[in-house]
């Protein structure tokens, strides 16, 4: 197999210059004849020539070979001038023709890797329809023929422009303005279709624009090509490696990703324009280059096939850091461009988008003509069906939610709720449920929480529109797009949206709790402490449209705060609402947290009652997988018995929200109790640090404990909790204390948060400068800075304890969670003081807590690391000779 | 110590004809390599055996240099080291053809690809041992996307290439272990573009079955091993 048969590499080379991979197999019969060696031998390096390899392939390079032509060569009767381009199908040059008439062409040469002699007669057979095609935005394909190496070539009349996108970019057209552009290019494929063509492959750059006396003029070039290259395009991008040969799927309409070759027909070409006009309104396509690099082709084809493409508006405020550029191209401020595009051009877009080609415009005149009325303000055809007609939707579909909720409440008896009760509960539910179904406003607003806490945007957006149009007050529904773009993790966008429903009301006391969330969310924890007093004292409006909304808002924002309390103000709550079933997963994080602090088992018998309700409705949602989690981790901690079966599920569903941080520090804790010490929780560890948020600094305990002392030494983390959490590590090795002490130098003139003052407490404590921890200790406790959080006070009490003004958290205290921090800040105390034995003692009772906090975590480290620490102090001193005591 | 055995190996085309005779010693300074390039330029074969050597050492500080300065996690790309080597090593005021040029950085192709078969072994070799230290370089090296394992298979197959088809084998190394495109790799060996891209596309695929190859019979030693 290893050597090398000059044969074989004679007929693969020929292969692959010469002929088309669907040509493969019948050239190699006749190449290779009865030798079933060489013909093995050939096959696998074909093969492994259509494969992309990592290894040997780059992104975005062509592999093939292109012939390049030099000024002064000839093509057929063409005289090459120069290059022009280098597109994905081939090179692009201006070429001179002297007969029948002097003019000058765009000739471009198809890379190798095609069956010229089909290509030429696929064209021929549609030279007629060309030649009738004339058009002021069509430029025209005149010609084709075979170069002397084989590769075909098409000659097409020779447009000096600039791609479309790239036009619109450098003028900063308006909305209107590229909309102009975009009807003129209807028109054009609309002629072409009157005459039989369908272009198959409309993107940006087979749409150039030059200017005719000032003004732009689109040409959209390349008709006749796509079909002559090949009737199916899928063939040939399973052999190109993508983007090098047809150029991209991204513009391909559902039909053309199919492999039997349905035919394509103009609605394919509607559907590209949509893909076009998506592109010039918010700048990228539905699908994202970025994406399509990074997916498998397989996934990329299924993707077409089947995902709802986002609609324009939502794209534009996901757009993130691009989103002023794309903005400023179009003229306009970031927050003003959503709106232009909210709506009308929304619907437009999706309709020519639709999956279901029946449903598109059934013209691209018609498509033009939708566009016309948006601009002369006319109601578009592409409006979604009338309110009555929604409304009758909702109902429809909230048939099936009753249901769900009865078979939630039949579940709640399996899992201890006595039968008659339930039933009797379900059937009062119903009857509720179904008198809230007459109550429009209600309903509408419980259909847009629900997709709240589910953070799906894009469904809140238009239910929000129509709630606006049936008098829901603005503000309301601002407060609810917030939550769900905040839920979806676009902090930024939700904290726009929230601070502007506060400045249309200013009591909305919903909108203020949620902003408090954000804040939280954000990691701006000065925001935070500046507004969380007086934000959670706020009571709940009196009027009933908003009492429930900002008691749920207000119940959640306590959840950051005290545990206990927001799970019982949301159960009282969610009692009097049992149609809110997503949010009942934050009120089971809440009981889960205060059964994990207080190790009350009731609390947690409740929490998994109420996941129940968001599983059955939610059952993928990564919030309410996540919740669910944690309540197996809680158990775990607490001794009970989990179902392990449906919590390798949970594991299972998560591993596809990769970039969830929160997920993947939950597993992470999870497979501590089920999986310790294995590489599959080494793994999650990995992956959490990883990710860069301050769970980096729980991530680097857990590894730390585990031994793994490299990973953490240089992991490369920028929040001041993982940096601190690296300086403890730091801090116990030979030479690295230096660098840890630089940490805490640095962090004690920024951070004022209890939280943060409370490590670098234990960090200074660890480098055994017991005047630098006390002289600090003094200085932050005559801060005197206010106690919110329960927590905080443990803190105190172990500042004051190294201050020496107080007794610190107490070791008979009833709460697991003092008991936790009194052994640990004596632990700490007794290490600086080189009192190991004393040291140890405190740590081993930290250890038999649990509590599950950052501590803890470094608690089970240092039971491992101080008796070598010990050792190896001891060694060192009785090697030194010094007689230390 | 760069040992001598290693230049056995060296394939005879790479840089003129490594087993003729060494006819002359001449003494050459450590930065001297203009000289040398101008010596090989002007006919002189013997010259380029001084090349290897000095390209090799410099891309071996300069990477170990790289890796110390720089944060875990950044980049260090082949094709930035060799040109700064280039930089370093070679005068920029003598005008220099693309001639010169490609012995140069055949010298540093190769270089390249003994630091990373080194490391390749090296990693190998912690895998089992436990690991000691986690310098490596990143993204867009090799080492990072591959394995060590893949790596030193490539290193063994583009020996078994080189000896039918040397010069896609300079290729290969030009356009793997510098990362230059095929067509400047083309370029520096004195080649067209057609010949260029003909042998990238046979050696590429005849690699990777090579490549192929190697792993399934890794698989079935394993698989004996357990029976």
């Amino acid at each position: 197999m290893s050597t090398i048969s000059e044969n074989a590499k004679a007929i693969f080379l020929e292969a692959v210059e010469q002929h088309a991979p669907e040509a493969w197999p019948n050239f190699l019969d006749q190449a290779c004849g009865e030798d079933r060696d060489l013909r093995g031998m050939v096959e696998g390096l074909l093969l492994a020539h259509a494969e992309k390899d990592s290894l040997f392939d780059r992104v975005g390079e062509t592999r093939d070979y292109q012939p390049i032509f030099r000024a002064g060569q000839a093509i057929g009767p063409y005289q090459i001038r120069e290059q022009i381009g280098d597109g994905g199908m081939g090179v692009v040059y201006v070429a001179e023709q002297e007969k029948p008439l002097r003019r000058k062409v765009a000739l471009k040469v198809i890379k190798p890797g095609m069956d010229s002699k089909a290509v030429l007669a696929r064209f021929d057979a549609e030279r007629n329809a060309l030649a009738l095609m004339n058009h002021p935005n069509i430029a025209k394909v005149l010609d084709a023929g075979t170069t002397e190496q084989g590769h075909p070539y098409f000659v097409m009349e020779l447009i000096q422009g600039k791609l479309i996108t790239e036009y619109c970019d450098q003028k900063k057209l308006t909305i209107p303005e590229r909309l102009d552009l975009f009807t003129q290019i209807c028109n054009a494929v609309q002629h072409a279709h009157s005459k039989g063509v369908i272009h198959r492959d409309i993107k940006p750059s087979n749409i150039l624009v030059t200017e005719i006396d000032g003004k732009p003029v689109p040409k959209v070039i390349d008709f006749g090509v796509a079909k002559a290259l090949g009737a199916n395009l899928t063939d040939r991008t399973i052999y190109s490696s993508f983007q090098s040969l047809v150029g991209t799927p991204l513009y391909m309409s559902p039909e053309q990703t199919q492999l039997s070759g349905v035919d394509v027909d103009t609605s394919s070409d509607v559907y590209s324009l949509g893909i076009l006009l998506y592109e010039l309104l918010t700048g990228t396509t539905p699908l994202s280059p970025e994406e399509l690099r990074q997916a498998a082709q397989d996934e990329v084809l299924r993707r077409i096939r089947e995902t709802e493409p986002p609609r324009p508006s939502n794209r534009i405020s996901a757009l993130g850091e691009t989103s002023s550029q794309v903005s400023e191209c179009r003229g306009a401020q970031p927050e003003q461009l959503g709106r232009l595009v909210r709506g009308d051009l929304d619907w437009i877009v999706l309709k020519a988008l639709e999956k279901d080609r029946n449903r598109r415009y059934k013209t691209a005149d018609a498509f033009a003509a939708d566009i016309g009325r948006h601009l002369t303000n006319e109601p578009v055809e592409a409006r979604p069906p009338s309110m009555a007609y929604r409304l009758s939707c909702f109902y429809g579909r909230n048939r099936f939610l009753v249901g769900t909720l009865t078979a939630i409440c039949i579940m709640a008896t399996i899992s201890g709720f006595g039968m008659a009760m339930a039933w009797r509960e379900a059937t009062r539910e119903r009857d509720r449920y179904a008198s809230l179904l007459n109550d429009t406003h209600n309903l509408i607003i419980d259909k847009m929480l629900h997709y709240a806490f589910l953070g799906d945007a894009e469904e809140v957006d238009p239910l929000a529109h129509q709630a606006r149009e049936l008098g829901v007050p603005s503000d309301l529904c601002l407060t609810l797009q917030g939550a769900a773009r905040l839920h979806s993790g676009d902090n930024e966008a939700a904290r726009e949206l929230l601070v502007t429903a506060l400045r249309e009301n200013e009591s909305n006391v919903a909108a203020e709790a949620m902003l408090l969330i954000a804040y939280y969310h954000d990691g701006d924890t000065e925001l935070w402490r500046q507004h969380v007093t007086e934000t959670i004292n706020r009571v709940p409006r009196s009027d009933p449209e908003y009492a429930d909304l900002d008691a749920l808002f207000l119940g959640y924002a306590k959840f950051y705060v005290n545990f206990r309390e927001s799970a019982d103000e949301l159960e009282g709550l969610l009692e009097k609402r049992p149609n809110w079933l997503v949010p009942r997963a934050i009120l089971a994080a809440a009981q889960g947290e205060t059964a994990n602090s207080h190790g009350d088992m009731d609390y947690l018998h409740k929490a998994f009652r109420s996941i129940e309700g968001p599983r059955a409705v939610a059952s993928e949602n990564r919030f309410v997988l996540v919740v669910q989690l944690f309540l197996y981790k809680v158990a775990l901690r607490l001794g009970e018995d989990i179902d392990h079966g449906d919590a390798e599920e949970v594991v299972r569903l998560l591993a596809s929200h990769e970039d969830y941080r929160l997920a993947n520090m939950m597993r992470a804790e999870y497979l501590q109790f089920t999986d310790e010490n294995s590489p599959r929780e080494r793994e999650a560890w990995e992956k959490v640090l990883n990710d860069g948020t301050f769970f980096a600094s729980y991530a680097i305990a857990a590894l730390y404990a585990r031994k793994d002392i490299e990973r953490v030494r240089d992991a490369s983390v920028n929040d001041p909790e993982s940096r601190i959490a690296r300086a403890m590590v730091l801090a116990s090795l030979p030479n690295e204390k230096e660098r840890a002490r630089r940490v805490y130098d640095d962090l004690r003139e920024t951070e004022s948060s209890w939280n943060i003052r409370y490590q670098l407490l234990q960090l200074i404590l660890l480098l055994r400068d017991f005047d630098q921890a006390r002289s600090d200790c003094i200085a932050w406790l005559a801060e005197d800075r206010a106690i919110i959080r329960d927590v905080d006070s443990l803190f105190r009490k172990s500042m004051e304890l190294i201050a020496g003004t107080g007794e610190g958290p107490s070791l008979q205290a009833e709460s697991p969670h003092e008991q936790f921090r009194a052994n640990y800040i004596r632990a700490l105390r007794a290490y600086c003081d080189r009192d190991f034995l004393t040291a140890q003692s405190y740590i081993a009772a930290c250890t038999q807590i649990r509590t599950g906090c950052l501590e803890m975590f470094w608690a089970e480290a240092f039971e491992q690391r101080w008796p070598v620490a010990a050792s190896g102090e001891a060694s060192r001193e009785s090697s030194a000779g010094s007689g230390s005591e | 110590m760069l040992s001598i055995g290693l230049f056995k190996r060296f394939p005879a085309r790479t840089l003129g004809c490594w087993n003729r005779l060494v006819s002359e010693v001449i003494f050459i300074g450590m930065s001297d390599v203009t000289q040398i390039l101008l010596q090989i330029e002007q006919g002189d074969p013997s010259a380029a055996e001084h090349l290897l050597p000095i390209v090799y050492d410099e891309l071996r500080k300069l990477a170990a240099a790289k890796l110390a300065q720089e944060q875990p996690g950044q980049t260090l790309q082949a094709t930035a080291l060799v040109h700064e080597a280039y930089v370093r090593l070679v005068d920029q005021s003598s005008p220099q053809q693309w001639d010169g040029r490609g012995h140069f950085f055949a010298a540093a192709a190769e270089s390249m690809r003994r630091i990373l078969v080194e490391r390749a072994r090296r990693r190998k070799a912690e895998k089992h041992g436990g690991g000691m230290a986690r310098v490596e370089l990143s993204d867009r090296d090799l080492l990072a996307r591959s394995d060590p394992e893949q790596i030193l298979a490539l290193h063994d197959a583009l020996d078994v290439l080189a000896r039918d088809e040397s010069e896609a084998a300079e290729l290969v190394k030009l356009r793997i272990f510098a990362d230059f495109s095929v067509d400047d790799a083309g370029k520096l060996l004195g080649m067209s573009r057609a010949t260029a891209y003909r042998h990238w596309t046979y050696a590429r695929a005849w690699l990777k079955t090579q490549l192929a190859h190697d792993s399934d019979s890794g698989e079935d030693e394993k698989k004996s091993e357990k029976a």
